[in-house]
């Protein structure tokens, strides 16, 4: 088994670079023909159930067209936690998973906290209970300390809140332009799926930057095509195009602004080449070594220090998350550092 | 491009209690199409049969893998997904309408709030209380995980309360889906600790009692679920507490 971001790597070179893809199109075979049909339905009886229903193909006796889809975002809301002396994480903190707004808190697959650069299997669940056991006795001890409620506050506070989502609804309905907006949506979908997905170029990025300004230049051109007042999902769709417009800037700055990958989305141009006999552990014994002042020029191959170099430079460079704050117009990128301080990074390895 | 169409006859309501209406829409061919991928391209040019500019149409979806449910409508007379409901495999005009057993809220989304009500009222959880340390739960058999893992599969669609007969706007049946989970629950080694609870509601007026063995459920459960014998066991369960409560044994 191989983490999805190189199993998605792979395909897309297959289908891509090589132009190798089941009857030239974009997918690949996954076969799971040499297991048990008892096996299979016992263990992923739900999932095979969708791809038969959805291809009328049965994958117990044929293999699989597959190609990478996105899942899942790895970015999210920051939040903040607070530290014990002994460098774990206060439970009782209300710190724990409040955003940069006081008293707003962000949970589960919601905030930034657990992927870094690559989203593991199964980590949803982990984000929920990770999160829920931080946050929930935090949430009660924020309650606690404050000295007001939401009662005691003027109602004018809520009844302008209220009147400014009235005012931008009403502004949404009175749209009357030329674009519309599912059409948009699926262009600026179109345009991130093609330039910042699986492999990520400067050059593509920095044009697609671009594309995403326009986007935006045409989102005011949106026509509201359904003006009723029931249940009518389309001024909220247009208000959240305009989000995504904007939440596609932050991915495609932060992608272009970083000279570098680790995970998901593969930059080419940055690639630092591991020997193919390199043991991860023997990234630690390196740091240990440069740490007591017996690092030499003999102490590993050359191939494997000149490596270990370009990885330790890499990551004081970028084990980083990128932090985008919104300036009015779009995002402006900063950077904080990932906390490696229970435990010490090192090279991933597959064979 | 071929000039190849597909033609939808979509049954319309701008809100509850309104008047229904039919619309027909007719788009390109695209291939390996669904009934959302072509609701979602009459978003995209609002233009019905007659060249008129119209509302899109309303309805709703989420997972577009057919585990949520939340797309369930009648599609060419059958109740079924519309994610899943290929539109190669579809006769045309495909019909649209939404699920007759629900209130309309608008076009094609309904208010599926009595299944919710009804899982509420079997208790459809396992009772926890508290985030501290319980230590391990019980051992769960592969047999027993086998039956389980069916019986959770049910997305709470509406499609077996939709096909059933019993179940209608003016009673309180409970419906198969909240008799299954039921069971579900009442398997579960910490949930069973209020299966009596569970049997109550359904011995209950509107319980399994209202059941009419018509057996339409299990025919169109998109999830293949055992739902009649769901209800024969919760039956079995239920004669057991029934005589058990009569002798006070």
């Amino acid at each position: 088994m191989v983490p999805r971001d190189v199993g998605a790597r792979e395909i897309y070179d297959i289908c891509v670079n090589q132009g190798l893809g089941v009857h030239g199109d974009m997918k690949v075979y996954l076969d799971l023909t040499h297991h048990s049909r008892e096996f299979l339905d016992r263990r992923l009886g739900g999932i095979l159930e969708i791809y038969e229903k959805f291809t009328g193909v049965d994958p117990r006796e044929e293999p699989m067209e597959i190609f990478p889809a996105v899942h899942y975002s790895m970015g999210g809301i920051w939040t903040d936690y607070t530290r014990t002396a002994d460098g774990f994480i206060d439970h009782q903190s209300p710190r724990n998973q409040m955003t940069s707004m006081e008293g707003l808190y962000a949970a589960g697959e919601a905030d930034y906290q657990y992927h870094g650069a690559n989203r593991l299997g199964a980590n949803s669940l982990l984000s929920c209970i990770y999160t829920g056991l931080m946050m929930g006795p935090g949430v009660v001890n924020y309650i606690k300390n404050q000295k007001e409620s939401a009662a005691d506050l003027p109602s004018s506070l809520f009844e302008q809140a209220q009147q400014q989502w009235q005012e931008k609804f009403t502004g949404i309905k009175q749209m009357k332009g030329k674009e519309n907006p599912y059409k948009l949506h699926a262009e600026l979908s179109e345009t991130m799926m093609s330039n910042v997905l699986i492999v990520r170029d400067n050059a593509r990025l920095a044009a697609t930057v671009e594309k995403i300004d326009e986007y935006d230049e045409r989102w005011k051109d949106v026509e509201c095509v359904d003006t009723s007042d029931w249940t009518n999902p389309v001024p909220s769709f247009v208000n959240q195009l305009y989000n995504m417009i904007q939440l596609s800037k932050v991915i495609a700055k932060g992608a272009l602004l970083r000279d570098e990958f680790r995970g998901a989305h593969y930059k080419p141009e940055f690639e630092i080449n591991q020997p193919s006999d390199f043991k991860p552990e023997s990234f630690l014994e390196y740091t240990k070594l440069k740490a007591d002042g017996g690092l030499k020029q003999d102490s590993f191959k050359p191939d494997h220090l000149e490596y270990m170099r370009l990885y330790e430079e890499s990551n004081e460079k970028w084990l980083k998350s990128s932090i985008a704050t919104f300036n009015g117009k779009g995002p402006d990128i900063s950077y904080e550092a990932v906390d490696t301080s229970l435990i010490q990074p090192r090279p991933r390895k597959y064979d | 491009m071929s000039n190849k169409t597909i033609t939808f006859k979509i049954l319309r309501q701008d809100g509850p209690n309104q008047p229904s209406y039919w619309e027909t829409f007719v788009i390109p061919y695209l291939p390996n199409s669904n009934v959302i991928s072509c609701l979602m391209d009459i978003q995209k040019n609002p233009i019905n049969a007659e060249g008129k500019k119209v509302r899109p149409v309303v309805w709703e979806c989420n997972c577009l893998e057919e585990v949520c449910g939340t797309c369930t409508m009648v599609i060419n007379g059958k109740t079924r997904q519309s994610c899943s409901a290929l539109i190669d495999k579809l006769m045309q005009p495909i019909t649209l309408q939404p699920l007759s057993k629900f209130p309309v809220v608008r076009d094609l989304a309904v208010d599926r709030s009595r299944m919710f009500e009804a899982l509420k009222r079997v208790k459809a959880w396992v009772p926890m209380d508290g985030y501290h340390d319980l230590g391990p739960g019980d051992k769960i058999l592969p047999d027993h995980q086998g039956v389980a893992y069916k019986l959770s599969e049910c997305m709470t669609c509406g499609c077996c309360v939709e096909a059933c007969p019993q179940y209608s706007r003016d009673n309180n049946f409970l419906g198969a889906a909240a008799i299954s989970q039921a069971r579900l629950f009442n398997m579960h080694p910490t949930g069973k600790l209020i299966a009596n609870e569970r049997l109550d509601t359904l011995m209950d007026d509107g319980g399994i009692a209202a059941c009419g063995n018509a057996q339409n459920c299990v025919e169109v459960c998109p999830k293949s679920i055992p739902l009649t014998e769901s209800i024969a066991e919760m039956g079995r369960q239920s004669s057991k507490r029934f005589w058990k409560t009569l002798f006070q044994i």
